[in-house]
C-alpha cells in the first residue's frame, strides 16, 4: 500500500501497454509502478512493495519473465503474480505456468473490466 | 594488352561448338551416353556430377568441375555444386555473383562457352573480378564456362577449370557444351525443387516475422481504443463510440489473423515440435486454459459454456502447450461460427487408450460435402452464413498437424443449420490413464 491504494506492479518493455495499464489503474484509485525490463522490475519489486503484480513473460529478453518470477518466489513474495499473454504465445514458453507460481492470465490486449474485477476480488 | 585477347580470353560460338562434335574422342562418347543413362534414370545432379568429375578427369585435365545456377532474371549467379581434385575450395556452394558487366554475362546473352587460357592475365583484364582473385588463391589457371540451357532459357553455368594455364582448346568446349547439353534436365529438375524449397521457406519466414512484428502494435490500438471506448480519456458521443467499437471488432480480428498465421509458420518452420510428457494434466494444462483464453469473446456473445465429464481424464503422454493450441482452436471456431445465445459443449471420455474430445456449438455447422475441405491449408468454407465471421483456413489445419503429430485423430460432424462438432481422439500411450497427483 501507498497513501492508502494498493500499488501494482506492472513489468512490460512496451511503453504503450504500460501507459495504457496506467491510465486504467490511476482513475480507478490504484497507484502503478512500472518497470520495462525484468531486471528493472526487481529492483522496483524491493523499493515498492507492491501488492500485486503483473508481468509481460514475452519480453525481448528470452526467459527474462520466466526468470523474473522464478527470483520473486525466491525472495519469498506473497503478492499474486499475472503473467500476461496473447493466444500465439503459449508456443513459445516451455514452463509449465501452474508450476512457476503464477496465479493467472491475463490476455493481451487486456480488458479494462476483466483487469479490474481482477484486481477487485485479488485485493480485499 | 586488348581486352579481348584470345590468347587470354576466347568465345566459342554454339553453332561452332555443335559442329565440331565429331572430333569427341571415345572415351567422351562413352561419358556422354553415361550421363544420358544416368539422367534417364533420374539421378539426382549431385551424384551425376559426382561420376562426370570422376570420369572427366582420366579423359582430359579437369582439377575442378562446378555447376551455378542463374537467378533473379540473369542478374545473378550462386554457384550450386562444386568437385575439386584439391583443398581447400574457397569458392563454395552459395557463393553469389552479380553478371552485370563480367564475362558470364556474354554467356547468358548468346549462348556462347568461354576459355580462359590464363587467369592471371584475365585478372589483368578484369582487376575487379572477385570470383578470379578467390580461383586463382586455389591455384586454378585455366577455365572453360558454357551455359546450361532449358527451352531456350538459361538456368545455369558449367565449369570446368585446370591448374595449368592453356589447358583447354576447341574440342574440349565442343565436348563440355555436349555435357552441358544432357546435364541440363537433371540441372532443370534440381533447380526446381531448390527454388521451390527457398520459396517456401521465405515465405513462412517472411509470414512469421511479419505476423510477429503485427502483433504487439495491433494489440495496443485494440487496448487504446477500449481506454477510448470506456471513458477513460474524457466523454464520446455515442455515435463516436460506435465506431470505436467497430475499430475494436476489427482489431480483434486482425489479432485471430495473425495468431493463426504465427502458429502456422512456426508449424511449417518446424518451431512446433512436440515436446512430450508424461502426465499431463488434460483438464487443468490444456482445457482451462483454452477456456481462459476464450471466455471474454464467448461472454460477448452471451454464449454458455457446459462441460461435460464424468469421471475426469486427467493424465496423458503429450505436449500441453501444442493441445492448447488445438483448444483454443476449436473453442474459438465454436464461438465464432456459433449463434448468439448459443451453447457451447466441451466433452472429454477415455477409455483405456485413447482420450476423446470434443466441442460442440450450436450454429450452421457445415454440409457433409463441405467437411473434406475442413482441415486443408487456407480452405474456407464459402457459405453465407459463415462468410460473416472471417477466417484464415489455417486453424483447423494447425489442429489437424498438432493431432497427427500425436498420432491421434481429429474429425468434424454437423447437423447443417442446427450444430457443428470437432472431435479429436489422441492415444494416452503408456498404459492409460494415470492419476498426476
Amino acid at each position: 500500500m501507498k497513501d492508502g491504494k494498493h500499488v501494482i506492479l506492472y513489468i512490460d518493455d512496451d511503453q504503450d501497454f504500460l501507459d495504457a495499464v496506467r491510465t486504467i489503474l490511476e482513475s480507478n484509485g490504484y497507484a502503478m509502478a512500472e518497470a520495462s525490463s525484468a531486471e528493472e522490475g526487481l529492483k522496483v519489486y524491493k523499493e515498492t512493495q507492491p501488492d500485486f503484480i503483473i508481468v509481460d513473460l514475452m519480453m525481448e529478453e528470452v526467459d527474462a519473465g520466466t526468470n523474473f518470477v522464478k527470483e520473486l518466489r525466491a525472495m519469498g513474495n506473497k503478492s499474486p503474480i499475472y503473467m500476461l499473454s496473447s493466444v500465439g504465445d503459449n508456443l513459445s514458453i516451455s514452463t509449465d505456468y501452474a508450476a512457476l507460481g503464477l496465479n493467472g492470465v491475463f490476455q493481451k490486449p487486456i480488458e479494462p473490466a476483466t483487469l479490474l474485477s481482477v484486481l477487485k476480488a485479488k485485493l480485499k | 594488352m586488348p581486352a579481348s585477347d584470345p590468347s587470354v580470353l576466347r568465345f566459342i560460338g554454339p553453332d561452332e561448338a555443335t559442329r565440331c562434335v565429331h572430333v569427341l574422342s571415345v572415351p567422351e562418347r562413352e561419358i556422354l551416353d553415361e550421363i544420358n543413362r544416368k539422367v534417364a534414370a533420374a539421378q539426382s545432379l549431385a551424384e551425376i556430377l559426382d561420376f562426370v568429375f570422376r570420369a572427366v578427369a582420366k579423359v582430359s585435365l579437369c582439377d575442378r568441375l562446378s555447376l551455378a545456377f542463374v537467378e533473379e532474371q540473369g542478374r545473378r549467379v550462386v554457384s550450386h555444386i562444386t568437385h575439386a581434385a584439391y583443398q581447400p575450395i574457397l569458392l563454395r556452394t552459395g557463393y553469389a555473383e552479380d553478371l552485370h558487366g563480367s564475362s558470364l554475362e556474354t554467356i547468358l546473352r548468346n549462348g556462347t562457352t568461354r576459355i580462359i587460357s590464363d587467369l592471371q592475365r584475365y585478372l589483368d583484364l578484369r582487376p575487379a573480378s572477385r570470383s578470379t582473385k578467390t580461383l586463382l588463391r586455389e591455384g586454378v589457371r585455366s577455365s572453360m564456362t558454357c551455359p546450361l540451357r532449358v527451352d531456350d532459357r538459361v538456368v545455369g553455368l558449367f565449369f570446368r577449370s585446370a591448374r595449368q594455364p592453356d589447358a583447354y582448346q576447341l574440342n574440349h568446349a565442343c565436348f563440355h557444351l555436349a555435357m552441358a547439353e544432357r546435364l541440363s534436365q537433371a540441372v532443370e529438375k534440381a533447380y526446381r525443387i531448390e527454388r521451390l524449397d527457398a520459396a517456401n521457406r521465405a515465405y513462412f519466414e517472411m509470414l512469421g516475422f511479419v505476423t510477429h512484428e503485427l502483433k504487439s502494435p495491433v494489440a495496443s490500438m485494440i487496448m487504446d481504443a477500449q481506454l477510448l471506448n470506456d471513458g477513460y480519456l474524457g466523454d464520446l458521443e455515442p455515435k463516436q463510440r460506435d465506431k470505436l467499437l467497430g475499430l475494436i471488432k476489427k482489431g480483434h480480428y486482425l489479432l485471430g489473423l495473425v495468431n493463426e498465421y504465427l502458429d502456422l509458420a512456426r508449424l511449417e518452420s518446424g518451431q512446433l515440435e512436440p515436446r512430450f510428457r508424461e502426465n499431463v494434466n488434460f483438464v487443468s494444462e490444456v482445457v482451462d486454459p483454452a477456456v481462459d483464453i476464450i471466455r471474454p469473446q464467448m461472454d460477448a456473445r452471451q454464449m454458455t459454456l457446459t462441460r461435460d465429464w464424468q469421471a475426469p481424464p486427467h493424465a496423458i503422454h503429450s505436449d500441453p502447450q501444442l493441445l492448447r493450441i488445438v483448444m483454443v482452436n476449436l473453442l474459438g471456431n465454436a464461438v465464432k461460427y456459433g449463434r448468439d445465445h448459443g451453447e457451447v459443449r466441451i466433452h472429454l471420455a477415455a477409455d483405456d487408450s485413447m482420450l476423446t474430445a470434443s466441442v460442440w456449438n450450436e450454429g450452421p455447422g457445415f454440409s457433409a460435402a463441405q467437411r473434406h475441405l475442413l482441415f486443408r491449408k487456407f480452405s474456407r468454407l464459402d457459405k453465407p452464413e459463415l462468410r460473416k465471421a472471417k477466417g484464415t483456413g489455417v486453424g483447423l489445419y494447425t489442429c489437424w498437424r498438432i493431432i497427427q503429430a500425436h498420432r491421434g485423430t481429429i474429425t468434424a460432424e454437423s447437423d447443417e443449420g442446427e450444430w457443428a462438432e470437432f472431435t479429436f481422439r489422441l492415444p494416452l500411450l503408456h498404459g492409460g490413464l494415470s492419476d498426476p497427483e
